[in-house]
């Protein structure tokens, strides 16, 4: 467990999409990226690999594993029960289009193998998503917001 | 391959998706209409293949040798999701998560009672509302 995840600097997000492709790209088609839109913003989704894994506790056939960081589903075991999906609670397990099997963010581990990041963090333009342990991703986000707090009240001083 | 029939008990049927989805030859049909999923099974199958036994979570299907009875159909009440009213679970359905949650996390988890679609807003509203 090396705790590496992939995070979101949701001021940088531009709701473009291309995380989505590009994992439908990596995927076979099955995207495990989901644009929540909420008032003023669109948030990027994907699977937190939670530790405790909902998914895994309430699957059956044992068809989802973790390795590493990542929560993995094989496809073989999976009958497409769909309690994962119902168990998650962040809404980011899918089914495939004919049923089975279940599918969800992988972090695309074999990228990762070869020394590479996973293909919605490598796409996405303008660089809202990046991939490594939290409080390296966390930080500069944090310090970007608080340069803005900084500036907006300097900004309302200033009137 | 001679014929075998396809028996199901029906109080053990939780509703869910195992069935329909590994069938090859869509003998087990699963449809959902508005707050009301029926699950059809036909009476026997003729194919090489017992892969919806297994699957089943609950150990509600059997294959036996023989003639087939009569065509077998599960009816559920789907529960609404608790934000948008949209019919999305079954109520056994429900109860195995709750115990299948309780041996890893919080009692009642929030979340069960919302359908997919609302969790990921919510998710996103949380994240948006935290940061400027």
């Amino acid at each position: 467990m090396s705790g590496n995840m992939i995070h979101t600097d949701l001021s940088r997000c531009i709701a473009c999409h291309a995380c989505q492709e590009a994992c439908g790209r990596e995927h076979g088609g099955a995207k495990n990226v989901y644009l929540a839109a909420s008032a003023d913003r669109t948030v990027p989704l994907a699977c937190r690999q939670c530790e405790p894994t909902p998914c895994l506790a309430v699957c059956l056939p044992g068809a989802l594993r973790r390795a590493g960081d990542a929560v993995l589903v094989d496809d073989e075991k999976c009958t497409g029960c769909g309690l994962c999906l119902w168990a998650c609670p962040f809404g980011v397990m899918g089914l495939s289009g004919n049923g089975r099997p279940a599918h969800t963010c992988d972090l695309c581990l074999a990228r990762l193998e070869r020394g590479s990041k996973p293909a919605c963090v490598l796409t996405c333009p303008s660089k809202a998503l990046a991939y490594g342990p939290y409080e390296d991703l966390a930080a500069p986000g944090r310090q970007r917001a608080a340069a803005i707090q900084v500036r907006a009240a300097a900004h309302s001083e200033g009137k | 391959m001679e014929t075998r029939a396809l028996q199901v008990n029906v109080d053990k049927c939780i509703g869910c998706r195992a069935c329909s989805a590994v069938c090859p030859v869509g003998l087990i049909i699963l449809t959902d209409q508005t707050a009301q999923r029926t699950v059809r099974f036909a009476a026997a199958c003729l194919e090489d293949c017992t892969l919806c036994e297994p699957a089943c979570p609950e150990g509600a299907i059997a294959l036996t040798p023989g003639a087939p009875g009569a065509e077998t159909t599960v009816g559920f009440d789907l529960l609404p999701c608790a934000a948008c009213h949209t019919p999305f679970l079954t109520a056994p359905i429900l109860s195995k998560l709750r115990a299948g949650l309780a041996a890893i996390g919080p009692a009642d988890p929030s979340w069960l009672t919302l359908c997919p679609a609302c969790r990921q807003t919510k998710q996103g509203q949380e994240m948006a509302g935290g940061r400027p």
